[in-house]
């Protein structure tokens, strides 16, 4: 009776890896730039033609190879990363497998072309898995393969490759995902003749975000750095503010390597949750660096997935990384030319001194020139602003007052001056002087002197926050205080109304308002909380409760009743704007903010506090400070 | 118009109605004081429209008329005159000469300043100035300065044929005085709320009146006596029944003296909450025991030795609100009353004839969990 098992030959085993590794044209490009990047390239460049389908030709600098080198590359399992296992637990090369050359050799018909030293090039010819040519060329260092009639030899596969215009996308998305991992490394990229991508050599990955997407995008980036266990993250993130829907990317990488992972991503959401308003995703550009043996990336022929030893720890680090950049003024919307910010980590991936978004802005314009919908006041006119009351007499320009001392200006201010250079920029909370002045416009927001300008504080949102984060705490530490009142409240409330109050009485009266039902539908509320002196409690209840019957878009994207409760409180509950608040109290405001985990973004994904930088103030009014 | 008056004369009228005049107002002729000049008199009017002052001081007057001018610049020419004023008017243009000097100031024509609510003085009530101060200093501060209740930030006089009595509440605490009067004619009882700075103003320019005359229209209420006249809009009802959250069984009473348990509890304000002040008091044995815990900040205690026999309590305060309460009771002991956790205590003076029935009360706050 014949053997039924049998070993393949080589060349259908090649075939089979193929089928894992070659899916279409972009895994090709994934795979050819990889190793070029292991080369050592520091500029490569991608031609592709008819998206690929018809030809794949990927140059690099890196080191080459020499004649032996670049036949034994044809074969399977040849490799010049991976020596032992012990190198295979370590491994800080994008390839190691050795089953890419030989996996695309054997569907295409593929031309190797490479060089150790200038001019004693190899050139290698293979057509379906067969060595069809050896010879000799001249050659810059570096290596060229080219990759022709991808699968002409296996048809059910190129049946299933999609139009031109869809894989030309997926070779750009693979080159772009390539190019964030090395900023270090030139980029060019000719789809079909023309140029897709030219990303010079940059400084780190927000200028390469910036060369991909334009400085716009890299403008609403914020730097992450954080180390926690172990776990380095390090990249950018989207402020809070300028997250919309639909328009999210995402990009992670560890040591360097791209990887797909949904949890991951679920735990930078969780950093960002209260921040932005349910539906909206940020865009991440997250670089974790794990120590070896930390991270598995053999997991997944194409390595798009990787396995961590201790997956938790990795999370808590992301969570932790983006939570720590969110509680930065860098989080806030700044008019014009931020602050320069000294205090901010240098990290490896990321420039911190990246060029400011809005610098080309025309002057006159306040902050609204990338097409948000920010409003302060008058946009395109700073106007003169016309004086109040407007009798006569009052407008006419006063007569000059001539002074007794001319030259120089009185020492004390000189002094003063002085002291406020020498000051080094802080973020916050110390971001303050000792005694800020405050200063309330239409009663509604807060300006105060920074260090290094002038803040503005949404009064509203920021209370926000604040009452947010103190509620959530006190449902954490069991206690919370609450005003008996002298005239308990009434309350008459719609049948569904009334089932929801039945329903979350528990969590509201751990909230603050003892609520009892009071015969029929109504309820008798006998306490109340009172977080400021103008709370309108009978308001705020009856509004909460609207809130918790009908649904929002606040408190849809909440997880537990008691966020819920603490989100509709907070929104409800805060100091509304049109509010007067004295000195005293506008201090405590910003002492309370600044008490919270999260003082620079309110519950519905609106900024609390934007800024005005000294620097900007300065370029607008022509000072060269 | 024209008229002579001395200094001193045309100060204190003008410092009189000074008070009522708004600080800030869109309607230009606010800012002005309103001079009338008749007989041997000047009558100085001010308003803000809500509360509305006006006083008569002698003059010498050679000419009758009436014009406005502006408020505060007359009174700090007035300060700085060297002796008495001829004061005169001419079209909108008011002359003002006091020995070697002379002012000329516009103002505006009477026409523009708005009428003063007309309250019949005949059909009214007679008190005393000290009477009615002494209802005004010792409630009115009760009353709530939040424009959740409009009621509320108005104080109940409730007259009536043998007494009237003063209530003014935020909703968390409360203050009530009643005191005898010796009603003159058959009046119907009546309840006005009347806001606190309208009271103020009677306070500062008829708390020492032999006697001051109350009267009421439909929308007003005036006061009147020893030259000066106060009018303002009264508070539409009805004020919350406040008799029925007067605790009655309230069986926990103590003796305390004000100055020492003021200073204990603010000792403790020192490490209370920002937000709520929250202080506890602990009864039981024979002390008083305060202590205060705030998360983030710190924690205090005290003991104050008192004469208390009753059932042990645990309750909660608003430090400010006990603080507020103490600095208005008049004697150097108060009593102190109380229930259960979640009941309003009460604060009395102990042993004072002018004030003999003076009650404040304030409700816990309670730690919910």
């Amino acid at each position: 009776m014949p053997r039924r098992i049998h070993v393949l030959p080589e060349k259908l085993a090649n075939q089979i890896a193929a089928g894992e590794v070659v899916e279409r044209p972009a895994s090709v490009v994934k795979e050819l730039v990889e190793n070029a990047l292991d080369a050592g390239a520091t500029r490569v460049e991608v031609v592709i033609r008819n998206g690929g389908k018809t030809e794949i030709r990927v140059s690099d600098d890196g080191h080459g190879m020499g004649k032996d080198d670049a036949l034994m590359s044809m074969d399977r399992h040849a490799t010049s990363k991976v020596r032992s296992e012990a190198d295979l637990a370590a491994i800080r090369t994008l390839g190691f497998r050795g089953e890419a050359l030989p996996s695309i050799a054997s569907v295409s018909r593929m031309v190797l072309e490479t060089a150790e030293r200038d001019g004693d090039g190899t050139r290698v010819v293979v057509t379906g898995g067969q060595m069809a040519a050896v010879e000799a060329c001249a050659r810059r260092t570096g290596t060229t393969l080219a990759v022709r009639s991808l699968f002409f030899n296996v048809p059910a596969r190129a049946k299933f490759l999609r139009t031109t215009a869809a894989e030309s996308r997926a070779v750009v998305e693979t080159v772009t995902t390539l190019a964030l991992a090395h900023p270090g490394v030139g980029f060019v990229l000719d789809a079909n003749g023309r140029e897709a991508l030219n990303l010079p050599p940059a400084a780190g990955a927000a200028e390469r975000i910036a060369a991909v997407w334009g400085p716009e995008t890299a403008g609403e980036l914020i730097p992450v750095a954080h180390r926690e266990a172990g776990v380095g993250v390090t990249g950018l993130v989207q402020r809070p503010h300028s997250s919309r829907p639909g328009s999210r990317r995402v990009y992670l990488f560890v040591n360097g390597r791209s990887f797909t992972d949904r949890s991951v991503v679920r735990a930078a959401d969780r950093a960002y949750r209260t921040t932005i308003p349910e539906g909206v995703y940020p865009s991440l550009f997250l670089f974790l660096d794990l120590p070896d043996g930390e991270v598995d990336v053999n997991v997944h022929p194409a390595k798009a997935e990787v396995r961590f030893r201790d997956r938790p720890a990795v999370e808590r680090a992301v969570e932790e990384g983006i939570r720590a950049t969110l509680a930065g003024l860098e989080s806030t919307p700044s008019i014009g030319t931020r602050a320069p910010q000294d205090g901010v980590p240098s990290f490896t991936y990321a420039s911190p001194r990246q060029p400011p978004a809005h610098v080309r802005e025309a002057p006159g314009t306040w902050g609204a020139g990338n097409g948000r919908a920010y409003a302060y006041g008058n946009p395109s006119t700073p106007s003169v602003p016309s004086s109040p009351g407007g009798t006569p007499g009052t407008t006419l320009p006063g007569e000059p007052q001539m002074t007794l001392f001319v030259a120089g200006a009185p020492e004390a201010l000189k002094d003063e001056a002085d002291a406020g250079s020498s000051i080094p920029p802080i973020v916050s909370p110390d971001l303050l002087g000792s005694a800020p002045v405050m200063w309330q416009v239409h009663s509604t927001y807060i300006l105060v002197e920074t260090r290094s300008g002038l803040l503005l504080v949404d009064q509203h949102s920021a209370h926000e926050r604040v009452l947010y984060e103190e509620l959530m705490r006190d449902f954490g530490s069991g206690s919370r205080e609450s005003q008996r009142l002298l005239f308990p409240l009434t309350l008459r409330l719609s049948p569904a109304e009334f089932s929801v109050v039945e329903e979350v009485r528990g969590v509201l009266e751990r909230a603050g308002f003892e609520v009892e039902p009071f015969g029929g539908r109504a309820v008798i509320v006998h306490s109340v909380p009172n977080p400021h002196p103008n709370f309108d409690a009978e308001r705020c209840l009856r509004e909460m409760i609207a809130e918790l019957t009908e649904g929002s878009s606040l408190i849809d994207g909440a997880r537990t009743q008691h966020q819920r409760i603490a989100l509709t409180f907070a929104c409800k509950g805060a100091i509304k704007a049109g509010q007067k608040l004295s000195q005293r109290e506008m201090g405590e405001l910003f002492d309370r903010l600044f008490a919270t985990e999260l003082p620079y973004h309110d519950i519905h994904g609106r900024p609390t506090v934007v800024q005005l930088s000294l620097t900007e103030l300065h370029r607008r009014f022509g000072r060269s400070a | 118009m024209r008229f002579t008056i001395t200094r001193e004369n045309l100060q204190q009228g003008l410092g009189a109605v000074a008070g009522a005049i708004p600080t800030r107002t869109t309607l230009p002729v606010l800012a002005n004081i309103l001079i009338e000049a008749e007989g041997s008199e000047v009558r100085m009017s001010g308003t803000d429209l809500d509360t509305s002052v006006s006083v008569r001081v002698p003059a010498e007057v050679a000419e009758a008329g009436a014009i406005t001018a502006p408020a505060k610049k007359l009174q700090e020419i007035a300060r700085e005159l060297p002796g008495s004023v001829e004061l005169s008017a001419q079209g909108d243009s008011i002359s003002i000469s006091s020995g070697r000097t002379r002012f000329k100031l516009n103002g505006l024509p009477r026409d523009e300043f708005p009428a003063f609510p007309r309250v019949d003085f005949e059909e009214s009530w007679k008190l005393t100035g000290p009477d009615l101060q002494r209802l005004i200093s010792h409630v009115s501060f009760a009353a709530s300065t939040e424009e959740t209740r409009p009621i509320l930030n108005g104080v109940l006089w409730q007259l009536s044929s043998g007494e009237m009595r003063m209530v003014a509440t935020n909703g968390h605490r409360l203050a009530k005085m009643t005191l005898p009067v010796e009603s003159s004619a058959e009046l119907t009882a009546v309840d006005l709320i009347v806001h606190p700075r309208a009271l103020g103003q009677v306070q500062r320019l008829l708390g020492s009146s032999a006697q001051v005359e109350v009267a009421r229209s439909e929308n007003h209420i005036g006061f009147q006596g020893g030259g000066v006249q106060v009018f303002t809009r009264l508070i539409e009802g009805p004020y919350p029944n406040y008799e029925q959250v007067i605790p009655k069984d309230n069986d926990k009473q103590l003796v305390a003296d004000k100055g020492a348990l003021t200073a204990a509890i603010r000792r403790m304000a020192i490490v209370a909450s920002d937000q709520t002040h929250r202080i506890r008091i602990a009864l039981g044995g024979s002390s008083l025991k305060f202590s205060v815990e705030t998360p983030d900040l710190g924690a205090a205690a005290e003991e104050l030795p008192v004469e208390y026999d009753g059932d042990p309590l645990e309750i909660g305060f608003n430090a400010q609100y006990l603080l507020e309460l103490l600095r208005y009771m008049p004697t150097d002991e108060v009593r102190l009353t109380f229930k259960a956790p979640e009941r309003a205590a009460t604060i009395q003076p102990v042993g004072n004839e002018d004030t003999p029935d003076y009650l404040c009360l304030v409700m816990p706050l309670r730690l919910l969990s």
